[in-house]
């Protein structure tokens, strides 16, 4: 196997794929940094030209935009707090702060290199686990996945905000309203009152893009004179290097990563999920954890690097066994499947080239962010931040239709984006988590599926979900997130009390 | 009659309104809805033919994906989309002939527009190596004789697979329980992984697995056999080819759509389809060809209507 | 500034409560799933309620990023929203390129851009790029403009 990848590399190395990958990475970057734009649609929407070329091409430029995106994601993030793709919505927490106290270069800088090394690791774990990871996901079942939706779900509830309650509140409304539609089990309408509309279900991107983007835009048109951009905070200290961050944020960066490509190797969770659970592990771990969500570098290292890990990763399932895990490695297979090659577990040994080309693109796109992400990030993005409020405003709403739009080109989506957008602006000054809605709605029918699916196959024996040994894991897991949660807010709890007590 | 003299109305009105409407068709990129998610087999299919069909078509098809409620919500799109020959549906039969006994919908086989159906391919039903069964008649004979024991993972309740099934089940008194999967992959997940007995589903994805021995496929469910599983019997050669549902692909268009468009377009399809890589992509899916135009389209459309209706019927699960 | 938490608390126990009573009509298994997501939600709003109304009745103040008006400014606020919303009447029938171009040079002059070649100069290459990203190298059709309309 050692000797087909390192057959491989000089493929990967040939002008066309380093051609196709220097164009996918920077039209990944550019496509991750639009609100609206995702890498989903692009990648549907360039594969159709590069069926007559040879597949590394389009290969190459797949695994560009899809690392491209990731840290194009970052970087609406750290500037204007809004997530471009929906994997940065962990990153806005303390890069959008970074931007405001005039760090908005070394959160860029940070992003880059922690989405840079997050991808190294994962296409590492992708060319030499991924047989051997590949087991990993078939065992799980739905069992498993609904302690993993469960997991997700709750552990970022309770952590991810201030308040466990509120926290809770928006994690249920997410799994509500993803709860809306046609039940995919039994056909049943639920909670449609009678719109056809709403039987399809919200779809994902476009709550998120009204959630998420629409506040911020609003925020932006109210304060009339608010423009952040200071030349001088894009300028990085010199004593700012590669080596520096390696040095300062190298163990985020491992622990983050093997979060991202466990989330990867599992069909259906993804990037957003890994970015957040990362960056609740970093904070759990840090010894000042109130720093998070003020500015702390520590967060956009975890962030970016956890939803980077979850990229090459993803791939795992869909190149070894012939499963998609994700609608990026469904394209990757329809395209290798245009191309006459079969998906499936042969695939490794009649197109060995192709496979592991792809398997060094993915890594070679993550090292190529480093060369193009900081120049297209500061060059080119920061300095949309000199547009006045009034045309910003403008032009981001614009781009987030033709975005929703190009989703499934309905009108109605458009209102519904908005709908969501006051949705979110409110729940944001009530002081409410965003992110649990998010995951709530991605999660929610997620874990009902599959609880339903295993009292399906076990014929409604509830020991199913304890009895086997990877769902004991996750619920210890759980537990201990859990208590270790409440053993600090009780301890702090208990200090504050004394104080009040003792005055 | 009310037919021919809406069809004759209809010509007249698009006559006197542009004489020339056959020559200017068409004269900007056209929009195709896969009512299935990028990357599934539908969209493989669509993008694959939509590649050889813009080149007949002198104008650049864009395929675009509105998945979900099975099919309907894109079908939905497409009956609500102006009938101008510039917004053109390519599905599968399910959301068309299965789900609106199941669903709402906003369409129907009578109004919707038959262009032409492309290819067919028929749905399999395998197991792993320790299952004791090694053909189709053992593995009835294994299923008749453990009523409720094993599990087949399906494409979801609405899905084609699992009447194809459930047909086949029924007559043969056999009592399998469904475990209705969000597609194909899944449904091969699961089944790898053994959380399910019996793997029900298209022929591609599990084709890797028959070849290098992981997964034996047993039964195919049209009547024929299908070359590329050669262990695997059709129903013809267990008796029952009556029995036989298949999963085929069609290009519809909205209500009322210019006669001399559906021809321009069918006749491009009958064009693209004759391309040796088209050819060689279906060979390698098990899929054949079927090229059914105009209102015999609309005829077996209306034929398997009624069939899956009754089908369903019988096993309680229509609804309207 | 009280009330807030006491009044979303209580909206959160009412979509519990119609999340429970409307799912539990759902059929067999498809409904445990809303109806436990209802009760849930009622009782995570029940301290979320409760704190609110011991906040109200100690009148508290807050401080913090909550002690922001719930709407900044009003007016600007709504010229936004309506703003949107004409947009997206307009779109389907005027096209996406036209009403894109009219809604954000009107939005821009609405929002206090005085500078009418800075704002048309932004429109029309923010516009054009658009349309070279779309129309020509994705080749993605849009809602097509009224006077192109066959």
């Amino acid at each position: 196997m050692f000797e087909s990848l390192f057959h491989a590399l000089p493929v990967a190395l040939s002008t066309e794929s380093v051609i196709s990958m220097l164009i996918g990475t920077l039209a990944g970057i550019l496509i991750g940094a639009l609100p609206g734009l995702n890498p989903v649609m692009a990648i549907a929407l360039m594969l159709p030209l590069t069926y007559g070329l040879d597949p590394l091409i389009a290969l190459g430029l797949v695994a560009g935009i899809y690392n491209g995106s990731m840290y194009g994601g970052a970087i609406p993030a750290i500037l204007l707090k809004i997530p471009g793709t929906p994997s940065a919505i962990a990153t806005t927490f303390d890069g959008y702060p970074m931007t405001q106290n005039g760090q908005g270069g070394l959160a860029l800088k940070t992003a880059c290199w922690s989405s840079a090394i997050g991808g190294v690791f994962s296409a590492l774990a992708l060319m030499t686990l991924a047989p051997l990871l590949a087991k990993v996901t078939l065992a799980f079942g739905p069992a498993e996945y609904f302690w993993v939706a469960t997991f997700g779900l709750i552990s970022i509830a309770v952590l991810v905000g201030k308040d466990v309650s509120k926290g809770m509140l928006c994690a249920l409304l997410g799994v509500l309203i993803g709860l809306v539609g046609v039940d995919s089990l039994t056909g049943e309408e639920r909670y449609t009152f009678g719109s056809l509309y709403l039987t399809g279900g919200f779809e994902l991107l476009i709550v998120l893009i009204g959630l998420y983007a629409i506040p911020p835009i609003i925020e932006m048109a109210e304060n009339k004179s608010s423009s952040h951009f200071n030349a001088e905070s894009f300028k990085v200290n010199a004593s700012v290097t590669g080596v520096s961050l390696v040095r300062q944020h190298w163990k985020t960066w491992t622990r983050s990563s093997l979060i991202g490509i466990s989330v990867g190797i599992l069909p259906g969770a993804g990037g957003n999920l890994a970015g957040l659970l990362s960056y609740n592990e970093a904070k759990r771990r840090s010894p000042e954890p109130d720093s998070f969500g003020t500015g702390n570098p520590v967060g956009i290292a975890a962030a970016e690097s956890g939803n980077s890990a979850d990229n090459a990763s993803s791939m795992i399932p869909s190149l070894t066994l012939g499963i998609p895990g994700n609608l990026i490695a469904a394209l990757v297979l329809g395209a290798l499947m245009i191309h006459g090659l079969q998906p499936g577990p042969q695939l490794f040994t009649r197109a060995p080239d192709v496979v592991f080309g792809f398997m060094w693109q993915m890594l070679l796109t993550s090292l190529v962010l480093l060369l193009l992400g900081g120049m297209v990030a500061t060059r080119l993005f920061a300095q949309v931040l000199r547009l006045p409020a009034a045309l910003l405003v403008p032009t981001t709403l614009v781009l987030m239709a033709i975005g929703v739009y190009t989703v499934n080109g309905r009108v109605t989506d458009l209102y519904v984006m908005l709908a969501f957008g006051l949705l979110g602006y409110v729940l944001n000054r009530l002081d409410y988590p965003l992110a649990p809605v998010v995951l709530g709605i991605l999660l929610g029918p997620m874990a009902e599926q599959n609880l339903r699916l295993s009292m399906l196959i076990s014929q409604n024996d509830w020991t199913i979900l304890f009895t086997r040994p990877i769902s004991q894991g996750i619920i210890l897991l759980l537990l201990f997130v859990l208590f270790s949660k409440l053993w600090k807010g009780g301890w702090s709890r208990l200090i504050a009390y004394l104080k009040i007590k003792n005055q | 009659m009310k037919t021919t003299f809406l069809l004759s109305s209809i010509a007249l009105t698009a006559f006197s309104l542009s004489p020339a409407m056959a020559s200017d068709y068409p004269t900007r990129p056209i929009e195709i809805i896969v009512p299935a998610p990028a990357g599934g087999g539908t969209d493989n299919m669509a993008r694959m033919l939509n590649q050889y069909l813009q080149d007949e078509l002198g104008q650049p098809a864009a395929v675009i994906n509105v998945a979900g409620g099975g099919g309907a919500i894109g079908v939905n799109q497409l009956a609500r989309a102006r009938a101008d020959g510039y917004t053109l549906l390519s599905t599968w039969n399910s959301p068309i002939t299965t789900v609106p006994h199941m669903q709402r919908v906003q369409y129907s086989y009578e109004t919707l527009t038959p262009i032409i159906s492309t290819s067919q391919s028929a749905y399999t039903m395998c197991v792993l190596p320790d299952f004791p069964a090694d053909n189709a008649e053992e593995f009835i004979a294994e299923l008749t004789a453990n009523p409720g024991k094993y599990t087949y993972g399906n494409d979801g309740v609405g899905g084609t697979m699992r009447l194809a099934a459930e047909r086949i089940f029924g007559a043969l008194e056999i009592n399998a329980r469904p475990i209705p999967f969000g597609g194909a992959g899944e449904t091969l997940q699961n089944f790898l992984g053994g959380h399910v007995d019996i793997y029900g589903g298209s022929i591609p994805p599990v084709l890797p697995y028959v070849e290098d021995g992981t997964a034996k496929c047993l039964l195919v469910t049209s009547a024929q056999d299908n070359e590329a599983l050669p262990d695997a019997s059709g129903l013809e050669a267990l008796g029952y080819p009556e029995l036989e549902t298949v999963l085929w692909r069609m290009l519809l268009a909205p209500e009322g759509m210019d006669a001399s468009r559906v021809d321009i377009v069918a006749d491009a399809v009958t064009r693209a389809v004759e391309n040796p890589g088209y050819q060689e992509f279906l060979a390698a899916q098990g899929e054949t060809l079927n090229l059914v135009r105009g209102e015999d389209l609309r005829e077996r459309m209306h034929v398997e209507f009624e069939a899956i209706g009754e089908t369903l019927e019988n096993l309680g699960l229509k609804r309207f | 500034m009280n009330f807030r938490d006491l009044i979303s608390g209580i909206t959160f126990l009412t979509c519990g409560v119609i999340a429970t009573l409307v799912g539990k009509d759902f059929y067999a298994d498809s409904a445990y799933v809303p109806m436990g997501v209802g009760v849930l939600m009622c009782l995570f709003a029940i301290p979320v309620i409760w704190r609110g109304a011991i906040s109200v009745i100690r009148y508290e103040t807050r401080t913090g990023l909550t002690s922001q008006p719930m709407v900044i400014d009003p007016a600007r606020f709504g010229i936004t929203l309506i703003c949107c919303v004409i947009y997206y009447i307009a779109l389907p029938v005027v096209g996406f390129y036209t009403s894109s171009t009219l809604f954000i040079c009107i939005l821009a002059f609405l929002l206090g851009e005085r500078r009418p070649t800075i704002i048309i100069f932004i429109a029309l290459s923010f516009i054009a790029l658009l349309y070279g990203l779309f129309a020509l190298v994705l080749k993605r059709s849009l809602p097509v403009e009224f006077f192109l309309a066959s």
